[in-house]
């Protein structure tokens, strides 16, 4: 064939295009004997007619953005199918030529690579139009593209799990990239400036242009929310106020005020919680809260100002010297905004039994559902969700201390240890077999965030369990759990349409076995009697396997994956 | 210079006035009670005879303010009562959950 963008793409690229199981499936497809297929060239494109009636036609410079009569929309496996078949079945014609000529929906020849490398920027934007090369710098400065010194024509995103390609012999708008847009996607033009090695003078103008953020009314609403907090006491509040609360957390996050905005979402939760009675008011919360977002305010006003180093007790033995963490995850939980959609994985140090949360994000018009986010986003450059699920892996970190005071973590290395956690010893080493110790570990770790992790979630490790059944009002599934002494705990499932699916299974599960262990969360300390379940482990003939819950919460096809079984 | 009190007494004169700042938020800085107001002056005199002078100063200077202007002396009295507690949450509580 000498379609040089299609004949050099390997089988690594096609999958990173699509998918492993279609790469697959459209080898099987290939290799069966029933199915025949021409091709033969019209103008400068390929087209490929198979024998079960599908034809496939890829015009010239759009290397795998082609067109399949199937009408899927992406890549199709036919697509997939074909470029194998000719990869195989060399096409007799003549040479393409690398410059695409003009055709009636285009004004002009679009260049190919070499050229686009070799302009000058003002031309290079004005090729690519403005709307996309403004939309691709923004998101160049949110994410540091890396060159892949493997392949010439290779671009990835930190933290973003995704990779572009530019095959050889294509034009810009045949780069395969494995976020699957429709091309050209807002991550061409950041690969194409980091090929062009622009990066960082474009980020320095960018900057240099761009106005310092005015935080300023930020502040202010941040100030005006706190005082009607205090001026109308929480039995005053309008009903309104824990909406506003949160709306402007959101527009404090976004201007970087990271510990304001939190504190003001959190005031927001707890009196959110009075008015429904979600959970019990703890007047004392409120009280630290709004004395730290005051302090808060008073310390962006310059008004005072505070020696903050008695704040945080460090163990400056431990800090001196380097120290290693292992941590397994063991639970997954999904969240959304409107325009980026993430998961907490929840880690679990093996020897501390401290809980912590790794979180991740992506954008939301990339929509994906929580199951290929688990499989496919990659955490800290280096290992993905499901990686972490059920894995070990050591966490080497340094403690910097200058002058004797603690100044923050150095993290140095993350390895990932390919064999599987042993459950039963990590379940017997911190789950809890009797409920009558859940107010003292709680209480001994539940107000003391700053010691870091997520204490009000435990491991229960239960004698026996009831049937799950739904409340009078049908709206929580509740599941009790027994210890050896009787009492019992209730695991509170809240019913939504996202969750039936695994609430379901919830049901089927509760007629089976009891569960070896069940990572649980608790609602408050008070309330130790109900917890929601966010993983379980089950004794199976095979082992023991650990199934997590609320990845569940917003599958998109739930009926297609029953379970998440990592 | 007060008389030297034992730790027990101070940390329950300390847990007693937040039971009042509690009820202050309740209520709200515009809805505070004739009541409420002696019930503060009281708290104030026995800070003082606790030793928690700075405390007693801003809770005077709170009680002293008119109920328009009082948002800042409350702010700074729930710093200092906070601080007094050493359970003020400066520095990033959040900071292990997000790595």
């Amino acid at each position: 064939m000498n379609r040089p963008d299609l004949a050099g793409l390997t089988e690594d690229e096609l999958r990173r295009a699509s998918s492993v199981g279609l790469v697959q499936r459209a080898k099987k497809e290939l290799a069966d004997a029933s199915l025949s297929a021409h091709a033969w060239w019209e103008d400068l494109t390929i087209i490929v007619q198979w024998s079960d009636g599908v034809t496939c036609r890829f015009p010239p410079g759009r290397s795998l953005q082609g067109d399949c009569s199937c009408l899927a929309g992406t890549l199709c496996r036919h697509l997939l199918r074909s470029v194998l078949w000719l990869q195989a079945n060399p096409l007799p014609g003549a040479e393409i030529a690398s410059v695409v000529p003009a055709t009636k929906g285009r004004a002009k020849a679009v260049p190919a690579m070499d050229e686009l490398l070799a302009m000058d920027r003002v031309a290079l934007a004005k090729t690519i139009g403005k709307t996309l090369w403004n939309k691709g710098i923004r998101f160049l400065q949110e994410h540091p593209p890396r060159v892949d010194s493997a392949h010439s024509r290779q671009v990835s995103f930190g933290g973003m799990a995704i990779t572009i390609s530019f095959p050889a012999g294509s034009h810009w708008e045949g780069a395969l990239c494995s976020c699957r847009g429709t091309m050209p996607c807002p991550h061409v033009v950041p690969a194409i400036v980091a090929l062009r090695g622009d990066v960082d003078q474009i980020v320095q103008e960018k900057k240099e242009k761009e106005p310092a953020p005015d935080r300023s009314s930020a502040w202010r609403r941040y100030h005006a929310m706190i005082v009607e907090l205090m001026t109308c006491g929480w039995d005053g509040l309008s009903m309104a106020w824990c909406s506003a609360a949160q709306t402007t957390a959101l527009e404090l996050e976004k201007q970087g005020i990271r510990q304001g905005a939190k504190l003001l979402e959190r005031l927001a939760g707890q009196i959110g919680d009075q008015r429904t009675g979600d959970r019990p008011f703890r007047a004392e919360l409120v009280r630290r809260d709004l004395a730290a977002a005051w302090l808060e305010w008073e310390l962006a006003s310059s008004a005072i100002s505070v020696d903050r180093s008695h704040q945080r007790e460090v163990d400056l033995d431990a800090g001196e010297k380097p120290s290693r963490r292992t941590f397994v995850g063991v639970g997954a939980q999904a969240w959304w905004t409107d325009e980026h959609t993430g998961l907490n994985l929840l880690l679990q140090d093996v020897e501390s039994g401290d809980m912590v949360t790794a979180s991740t994000a992506r954008p939301r018009e990339l929509d994906l559902s929580p199951s290929d986010l688990a499989r496919s986003t990659i955490l800290g450059e280096v290992f993905t969700a499901r990686d972490l699920l059920g894995t070990m892996f050591h966490c080497h970190h340094e403690n910097v201390v200058d002058d004797g005071k603690f100044r923050g973590v150095k993290e140095n290395e993350v390895e990932l240890k390919p064999d599987g956690v042993d459950w039963l010893m990590l379940s017997q080493q911190f789950g809890i077999d009797g409920w009558d110790r859940l107010a003292d570990r709680a209480k001994k770790t539940f107000p003391s965030i700053l010691t870091g992790g997520r204490p009000e979630i435990q491991w229960l490790c239960p004698a026996r369990h009831d049937l799950a059944r739904f409340d009078s009002g049908r709206q929580t599934l509740i599941w009790p759990m027994y210890d050896r002494q009787g009492r019992r705990i209730d695991l509170e499932y809240n019913y939504r349409s996202e969750r039936a699916d695994m609430i379901e299974s919830l049901e089927k599960v509760s007629r089976m076995s009891t569960p070896m262990a069940v990572l649980a969360r608790y609602r408050s300390i008070e309330s130790l009697r109900t917890a929601e379940p966010i993983a379980m482990l089950f004794f199976e003939s095979a082992g023991i396997r650990l199934w997590v819950i609320d990845l569940q919460r917003w599958d998109g096809k739930p009926h297609v994956r029953r379970q998440t079984d990592f | 210079m007060s008389d030297a009190k034992p730790i027990s007494e101070i940390c329950r004169r300390v847990d007693e006035f937040s039971a009042w700042i509690d009820a202050s938020i309740a209520l709200g800085l515009t809805g505070w009670t004739h009541e409420h107001l002696t019930l503060g002056k009281s708290h104030e005199s026995r800070l003082r005879e606790a030793g928690l002078d700075q405390l007693a100063r801003s809770l005077d200077a709170l009680l002293s303010a008119p109920p328009s202007d009082r948002t800042g002396p409350f702010g700074r009295l729930l710093v200092i009562h906070d601080i007094t507690r050493e359970r003020v949450w400066l520095d990033e509580p959040w900071s292990v959950e997000e790595k």
